[in-house]
């Protein structure tokens, strides 16, 4: 049995000024963790926060020196790292890792959101040099079996482990089956909701052609976009444009007020082209909406047709515009659907339950010779 | 499938030779790359080019009785031959092979011409008689297999494709008082092809060729219904359209080769393979062909397909092929002009097919027997429409006409397109019909033919094609001209003549003629409930098996970029030598469809490359 409190575990989480799911997910998990946990912030995002491109450049350096002086002198068990499976992400950790190893600490690899075309080149042309880096890794978590799959496939002889993301415990306490189906009584005015950066890979454009045209059936339809990013001047200029009503900015939204938003509204669009396990999702989910989604990521591994909402490969737009016109015409599947994704939610995907799965891998990592 | 061609001189003395006979089949050598066989004794010559799909050792071509006084070459598939040979083992028969072609003999043996009332396949085939001394040539009920003849030089010739008949020395002349045609319709219609002298055996028909006489007779039409008594039992037609559908699959999937399934991310292709997964335990091969401009891209939906009956799935990206190598392709393999562009990417997706299997079925047919094209919903919208006062009926296109002046942009498009649908909503059916045809205005199009003494017109002819109709009500009417026009005109020719340019053979479930003499029986508000297409599918196999996604999505279009290929600077020249030659059509016009089309002011792409065809079958026969 291992003394949880006696280890010391380093984690490598995105700097302090980026937003975004990875950051929401490290927030709301740290505060379930029974380890002794500590978050190593590295790096920063580039929107909205960028000073200048050398401090870009010189960040890195920096990092690493500062994680130099935090381990040389053997305090830590083990290091988890989150990375994403892209160029800059995979050359930048792979020199913790380097060092984490060199001091005598397990890791673990923690791989979010895969750039596909990225993958396949690295398949090509780097895999051996890839392999001979993360694949040193004492376990990898993976948010879809897609990955894990591959993982495998390129001859990982360790535990891959299928984890989720989350959705923070606060922020959907005390919600009940009653309160996250009682709007779906009556319809009067169908409130829209997308929830996310505002990038063209998230799916916004898609997501206002399909509102489009869900207006012409439903004029009264309202859509609110949360969330902010480097496309938001383009997609209001694109609204402007079409002449399109009824949509409304909120800007980056949480706490109560991302509560506010998923609680008014019915139904979640999120037409992303690419995902590891979008958080936004989940917690969707969690608040009971009906998700319209694509087939990205983790969400393969678990969501269905008609339990969950719809998903598909296709970004057309009146493909998710006859998504939500089924589900507009049967408000008892929409009820149905409430109760389901906000119980499935709250038991897979509720932060301590999470923390209690991340837990039992370092504890496994930590127990192997 | 195969290839098939042979000739029989009138004149007894006058010898068939095999090695024109031979000349005839290698020009079709696409069709039938396992093999070929030749019967040539007097003066009869029967060919046969070979693709083994069923009993790959023994089923070899010509076959013979064994009294050796019937000889058959055969193209196509009997899919119901095994309980035909059960059948007729119980009448007496014995069996060597266990190919359908030995069916088909012994079938004949059996009841005579008759034997073609009990196929259920896609066939044409050539019988002789060496009792009767008559050659018994047949095709099958909805056009599926080709059969092209013509009686020249004193001789009856044959063969799959017109290539064999030139082969022979059948001459190619062109027949300009169909131009008309062509253009309304982008393809020539049976029995007529481009070239004097040379006919398509018209479907559900066979010809009797006898001392020196070609007579065509039919054995199969579309059912008389009765208007007043449809069939609208919505859980009965429910329950055996599903099973008619699964039982037509079920019969194609008989074969002996690896085969799959062609998936366009539509519904029908989507219900074949959801079927075909339940018939069988194995993964099926599923191809699909994507697109880089995104409006026409239906790979994602066909992935939603792949993902839910867990085929393996293989797509295609396609880049673009050259304007000159599509050219020459369609011209080779359709050997008149034919101007349904979306032949090209059949093509493309065939030859992807065929790197994997040698058989697939497809979801063509579909749109005719569920009445899913949205003209259905267009002559639906006619009927209520005419059911309005007359002034009303009058006043409401020219209130449209008037917004659609004073407004802009894709609101403009919508009014026109609904002033010109209630304009031809006040016109009898024929008329709207043609109206509808062609690519370009009707004016524009038939401006392209000054001299109009010798043409033979839309009008005219859609008349002859309707003139067996008894259908009163315009959706059943137009459900008879899908059948006997566009279906095997366009569709099963375009999918014959791109699948066997590649060696492949491709079945059609949706056009079982059960499944097509129980669709006509159908009250239309059944097929159609409201105005949502393909109402049957929708709510039988649609809300059971598939997925969601593909009930939503928008009826897309094969596309190939004829618009771009048009504005290139290098087709300049030639367009400019399209705008020039003397082929008897008006240059002004053809002038003004190129100069309309680079400027950008209209889409013409699709009457250039009708022009163009034309241009070149014309140039072909004068080098």
């Amino acid at each position: 049995m291992i003394d949880r409190a006696s280890k010391r575990i380093l984690i490598l989480v995105p700097g302090e000024n980026a937003r975004g799911g990875i950051t929401n997910y490290y927030y709301s998990i740290k505060k379930e963790f029974t380890y002794n946990v500590e978050y190593f912030l590295r790096g920063s995002r580039t929107f909205p926060f960028r000073e200048s491109w050398i401090k870009d450049i010189l960040q890195p350096l920096k990092d690493l020196w500062r994680f130099y002086k935090k381990i040389r002198k053997k305090d830590y068990s083990l290091l988890q790292t989150t990375t994403a499976f892209d160029s800059v992400s995979l050359v930048r950790d792979f020199l913790f890792i380097v060092l984490a190893r060199h001091y005598k600490m397990k890791v673990v690899v923690f791989f979010r959101g895969w750039d596909l075309g990225f993958a396949e080149r690295l398949e090509k042309k780097y895999l051996k040099l890839f392999k001979r880096i993360f694949f040193k890794a004492d376990a990898i978590i993976e948010l879809s079996s897609e990955f894990q799959n591959r993982l495998y496939s390129w001859g990982y002889k360790k535990k891959v482990y299928l984890e989720t993301t989350l959705v923070d415990k606060d922020l959907v306490n005390g919600l009940s089956d009653d309160d996250v189906s009682a709007k779906y009584g009556n319809i009067e005015n169908l409130e829209l909701l997308f929830l996310s950066r505002i990038e063209t890979a998230k799916g916004i454009y898609e997501t206002i052609e399909a509102f489009e045209i869900l207006k012409e059936k439903y004029p009264n339809a309202k859509l609110s976009i949360a969330g902010d990013g480097r496309e938001t001047r383009n997609v209001i200029k694109f609204i402007e444009e079409r002449n399109i009503k009824n949509i409304d900015f909120v800007g980056h939204v949480s706490g109560k007020e991302k509560q506010e938003c998923f609680k008014k509204s019915h139904l979640f669009i999120f037409p992303s082209y690419s995902e590891g396990m979008p958080n936004t999702v989940l917690e969707a989910m969690a608040f009971g909406l009906p998700v319209i989604t694509r087939k990205v990521g983790g969400l393969v591994d678990f969501f269905e047709n008609d339990k969950h909402g719809y998903f598909t490969h296709s970004k057309d737009p009146e493909v998710f515009f006859g998504f939500m016109d089924s589900l507009l015409a049967n408000p008892e599947l929409m009820k149905k659907i409430a109760i389901e994704n906000h119980r499935f939610a709250k038991e897979r995907f509720l932060s301590s339950n999470v923390a209690k799965r991340i837990e039992k891998i370092f504890d496994e990592v930590l127990d192997a010779k | 499938m195969c290839g098939i061609a042979g000739y029989i001189n009138f004149d007894t003395s006058k010898p068939a030779s095999q090695e024109v006979l031979k000349k005839m089949t290698d020009i079709i050598a696409h069709r039938g790359p396992d093999g070929e066989g030749f019967h040539v004794k007097e003066n009869l010559g029967l060919g046969h080019r070979r693709l083994s799909i069923i009993d790959l050792v023994t089923g070899d071509q010509p076959m013979y009785s064994e009294d050796k006084s019937i000889v058959l070459i055969f193209n196509g598939e009997i899919y119901n031959y095994i309980e035909l040979r059960d059948e007729l083992k119980l009448l007496g028969h014995s069996f060597k092979t266990t190919s359908d072609s030995e069916v088909i003999l012994k079938a004949y043996l059996q009841w005579g011409v008759k034997c073609q009332e009990k196929f259920n396949g896609c066939w044409s085939f050539a019988i002789w008689d060496d009792k009767e001394k008559y050659l018994f040539v047949s095709r099958d009920r909805l056009g599926e297999k080709p059969l092209h003849y013509s009686v020249w030089n004193n001789s009856f010739v044959f063969g799959s494709e017109i290539k064999s008949l030139f082969a022979y020395g059948v001459p190619a002349e062109n027949d300009f008082s169909l131009v008309e045609l062509y253009f309304f319709l982008k393809f020539i219609p049976a029995p007529y092809t481009f070239f004097k002298g040379i006919k398509k055996l018209m479907p559900g028909h066979y010809l009797i060729v006898k001392d020196g006489s070609v007579k065509e007779l039919k054995y199969w039409d579309l059912p008389e219904i009765d208007e007043s008594n449809m069939n609208d039992d919505k859980n009965k037609i429910y329950e055996t359209f599903e099973f008619l559908l699964k039982d037509s699959i079920n019969i194609r999937m008989r074969s002996d080769v690896p085969f799959g399934a062609l998936l366009s991310g539509g519904l029908d292709s989507a219900s074949i393979v959801a079927l075909m997964s339940e018939i069988t335990k194995f993964p099926i091969e599923t191809f699909t062909i994507g697109y880089s401009h995104s409006d026409f891209d239906e790979t994602d939906l066909a992935k939603d397909v792949a993902d839910k009956f867990k085929t393996n799935h293989h797509v295609y990206n396609v880049e673009p092929e050259t304007f000159d190598d599509s050219l020459k392709k369609v011209l080779f393999h359709y050997d008149e002009p034919f101007g349904d562009s979306s032949a090209i990417p059949t093509g493309i997706v065939s030859k992807f097919a065929r790197n994997y299997v040698k058989m697939v079925l497809t979801g063509d047919g579909g749109d005719e027997v569920l009445s899913g094209y949205p003209s259905y919903q267009g002559v639906k919208l006619s009927s209520y429409y005419n059911k309005m006062p007359k002034f009303l009926r009058q006043a409401f296109p020219n209130a449209l006409n008037a917004i659609s002046k004073s407004s802009r942009g894709t609101f403009r498009y919508k009014m026109n397109r609904y002033e010109r649908l209630m304009r031809s909503a006040n016109s009898d059916f024929i008329t709207s019909m043609v109206e509808r045809m062609p690519t370009n205005d009707v004016h524009s199009v038939k401006a392209l033919f000054p001299d109009r003494k010798n043409i033979y017109s839309i009008e005219d002819y859609t008349k002859s094609v309707m003139a067996g109709c008894t259908y009163k009500d315009d959706f059943y009417k137009l459900n008879y001209l899908s059948f006997k026009l566009f279906l095997p005109d366009d569709y099963l020719v375009k999918v014959d003549r791109m699948s066997m340019a590649h060696s492949l053979e491709a079945r059609v479930p949706f056009i079982d003629y059960r499944l097509v003499e129980y669709s006509l029986n159908i009250d239309k508000n059944i097929k159609m409930k409201g105005f949502e297409r393909k109402s049957i599918l929708r709510n039988t196999l649609g809300k059971k098996k598939l997925p969601p996604s593909l009930l939503s999505a928008s009826k897309k279009g094969f596309r190939i970029p004829l618009v771009e290929w048009f504005k290139e600077p290098d087709m300049k020249e030639r367009l400019s030598k399209l705008s020039q030659s003397d082929f008897g059509l008006d240059k002004k016009i053809i002038k003004s469809f190129v100069d309309d089309n680079t400027s950008g002011s209209k889409d013409n792409s699709n009457m250039i490359w009708m022009l163009l065809l034309l241009q070149e079958t014309v140039d072909k026969k004068n080098d």
